[in-house]
């Protein structure tokens, strides 16, 4: 008799004990992530002062691989596109007329549009406009690196 | 048995569980007390002072030193010196160049403003140079207002620097800044406090708790699969000598130190998520870590009481082992091992120390590296060897770095696993020898544990306090010529040192004498007689009585001096 009381005694207290540890680990793992939650602020800068407007490259082509973008000027005005590739997001070198990522392989012509893989999207398209004073300013929008 | 150890733990594991409980909950709802005061610091009119809130914060101290210094320049709003902010002022002096105060032709009691007049402070865009608000309160103390430069106190410059901030509305009125949290708050982006950092007792719950259920998991594996392997069984046999495991003999000295060892490991490991090895920016990833991660402050402290807690048990394990004549063979070799750790560990404590990389440990480092050049033949080498270069600089750095978390950590702890292997081959802590026909009292494992999760429980309660109520070290980042800044004093540990440095030749008293300490006590055991068997296991046997007194000599030497530099 008293040996089955000191039984389930011995088992509440092994379920209890179980119980306790698997909340303070719970608690405890909370902690932790909380620690490595922590984001450190700042982002990308998204608009770029690409200098005057009147001083444009005579090529009527610009890279800029801080950005990283091309930005060329068209009869219509400049026109910019990112160099991001959109596959995962190495730099595309200039390949002749078309665009090549080193990565992985994928192309994409003058106007960003895919020409073989594994990318599937084409280059964004990014705004570029000359503001009051002449400069050219890029905006990429929030999609760069 | 174990359901005796499993009360004895649920207890403490119940009241951490409930404390953190109530203490995590007190973080959700912790927004800014004070926040009601700053927004209600009022916007003046340019003629009348600021009026007082109370309590004032920071910023509004900040408030009034700006309208008594630095307003009429860079405008009510810190717009600058704008043609409007220009309007406000009498008619014969809006033009502060032309009207014969600032110009060229400024009296001697004023002075020449530059062309461009005084830069916005809270426009958008505004104080592009500075990133961070040590690097704008610093400036502001140096070179602020601009006649006569320097005026202000250390104490109105950070002021200045917390309603600058206000003003950009940037700043947090928990946070009082200072040199030794400015560098992790940014000028350009919101301040986000963690909130309130007591619920990390929930972080040490995981590491008491685990850690006591881990063990208490291995002690009640069946003693057949343990006969063999496991490194927990080789230092925990079925049964063990009652006398082995007294905390009156032990003082539980070597266990605790494998405990802080333990912590340190762990808690060196989640530093080492943040901290940044370069020397600009060191001593802000420690700012950032002490005042914006989520119980960063908590594991930092935990890190440095340890620390210093294990050099204090490792001492207490020194004399257990001298004044018991512990040492005699077989336990000589292990006795050396000891010595080599503790010397590893303050080397270990020194390069942790080093990498605050700020203003207090600017003379350590500096003396610390140049006694080594004083020692004759390798010295320029050896010096050359551990900080990288000709001077201190970023190799230094990354070179203790290195050190610390990887090159006497490793040494460390394969030694230690070689010393608490040793006390088993050794026959076990030195103990009563078998008397013939006399039966030994014999603890089985589980009591020995018992002991061991106690005297764990007991350190880490005490661990916790030390970390949440007294904060480690801090000091502002490192800057040019800051000479004057610097504490001049060594760590703790080494203060005996530094107190015998003074004595003279440094070569002498700051590396013969020390080294030769360590070496004598090396020596004990070989040169000296030993304790004789029949006398192990009791405290003061005669056996080595010559070897207690040069031991307890020597280290109640260091103890003085370190107490005469401490009083210093």
């Amino acid at each position: 008799m008293t040996e089955e009381i000191s039984f389930s005694r011995s088992k509440f207290l092994q379920l209890s004990f179980k119980l306790v540890l698997g909340l303070a680990g719970i608690l405890g793992l909370g902690g932790l992530v909380r620690y490595f939650s922590h984001q450190p602020a700042g982002q990308t800068p998204t608009i770029y002062d690409l200098g005057l407007a009147a001083d444009f490259p005579a090529s009527g082509e610009l890279v800029r691989l801080d950005i990283p973008a091309i930005i060329y000027k068209t009869k219509d005005g400049f026109q910019a596109y990112s160099l991001v590739c959109t596959h995962l997001g190495c730099t595309v070198e200039e390949d002749g007329e078309n665009f090549r990522c080193p990565c992985h392989g994928s192309q994409f012509d003058h106007d960003g549009r895919v020409l073989k893989g594994p990318a599937t999207e084409k280059l964004p398209t990014l705004s570029v406009t000359v503001s009051e004073n002449g400069s050219l300013i890029l905006n990429t929008g929030g999609g760069g690196k | 048995m174990g359901s005796r150890l499993r009360i004895f733990l649920i207890i403490p594991a119940v009241l951490i569980l409930v404390g953190g409980l109530v203490l995590f909950s007190g973080t959700v709802s912790a927004t800014s007390p004070s926040q009601q005061n700053l927004l209600t610091t009022p916007i003046y009119d340019r003629p009348g002072p600021v009026p007082t809130v109370y309590p004032p914060s920071q910023a509004d101290n900040g408030a009034q030193v700006y309208w008594g210094m630095c307003q009429d320049c860079h405008g009510d709003q810190g717009q600058g010196l704008d043609a409007e902010w220009r309007s406000t002022f009498a008619p014969v002096i809006r033009d502060c160049w032309g009207s014969g105060c600032h110009g060229e032709d400024a009296p001697e009691n004023s002075f020449i403003l530059p062309e461009a007049g005084a830069p916005a402070l809270a426009v958008p865009g505004a104080l592009p140079q500075f990133s961070t608000a040590f690097e704008l309160g610093s400036y502001i103390h140096q070179n602020m207002p601009f006649s006569p430069t320097g005026s202000l106190t250390e104490d109105q410059a950070w002021e200045l620097t917390a309603y600058i901030l206000y003003l950009n509305h940037k700043g947090s009125p928990e946070l009082t800044l200072s040199g030794t949290n400015s560098a992790a708050i940014q000028v350009h982006q919101e301040v986000k406090l963690p909130g309130l950092e007591l619920p990390g007792i929930l972080l040490l719950s995981l590491f008491l708790i685990i850690a006591a259920g881990y063990i208490g998991q291995l002690s009640r594996q069946p003693a057949a699969e343990s006969s063999r392997g496991n490194f927990y069984h080789h230092l925990h046999p079925a049964t063990v000598p009652e006398a082995q495991s007294k905390f009156s003999f032990t003082l539980g000295a070597g266990g605790l130190a494998v405990f802080f060892s333990l912590v340190l490991l762990i808690t060196g490991a989640l530093e080492m998520y943040y901290y940044l090895p370069t020397p600009s920016g060191a001593a802000e990833s420690i700012q950032v870590l002490t005042n914006i991660i989520p119980y960063g402050n908590l594991i930092r402290n935990l890190h440095y009481w340890s620390a210093q807690l294990l050099v204090v048990t490792i001492m207490v394990h020194l004399v257990r082992i001298i004044l018991t004549g512990a040492y005699a063979p077989p336990r000589r070799l292990n006795f050396l091992l000891g010595l080599i750790l503790l010397v590893l560990i303050l080397l270990l404590d020194f390069t942790g120390y080093v990498l605050r990389w700020d203003e207090g440990i600017r003379w350590a480092l500096v003396v610390g590296t140049n006694l080594l050049k004083t020692i004759p033949g390798i010295g320029e080498g050896l010096y050359r060897f551990v900080i990288g270069g000709p001077e201190p600089d970023a190799p230094t750095l990354i070179r203790f770095y290195a050190w610390h978390i990887f090159g006497l950590t490793l040494a460390v702890t394969g030694i230690t696993a070689w010393h608490i292997f040793r006390v088993r081959r050794d026959g076990g802590i030195s103990a009563p020898p078998a008397v013939r026909g006399e039966k030994i009292n014999r603890i089985p494992r589980s009591e020995l544990l018992k002991k061991e999760v106690l005297a764990m429980i007991i350190a880490g309660v005490i661990l916790l306090l030390l970390s949440v109520l007294v904060p480690a070290p801090i000091d502002q980042p490192l800057v040019e010529n800051g000479a004057q800044v610097g504490d001049s004093r060594a760590p703790w540990f080494f203060l005996w040192i530094q107190e015998t440095l003074q004595y003279g030749d440094p070569f002498f008293w700051g590396v013969v004498l020390p080294l030769g300490a360590v070496i004598l006590l090396g020596l004990l055991p070989y040169i000296l007689p030993n304790a004789k068997k029949e006398e192990w296991g009791r405290w003061l046997p005669s056996g080595n009585r010559l070897g207690q007194i040069i031991g307890i000599t020597i280290i109640a030497i260091i103890f003085l001096l370190t107490l005469l530099g401490w009083l210093r």
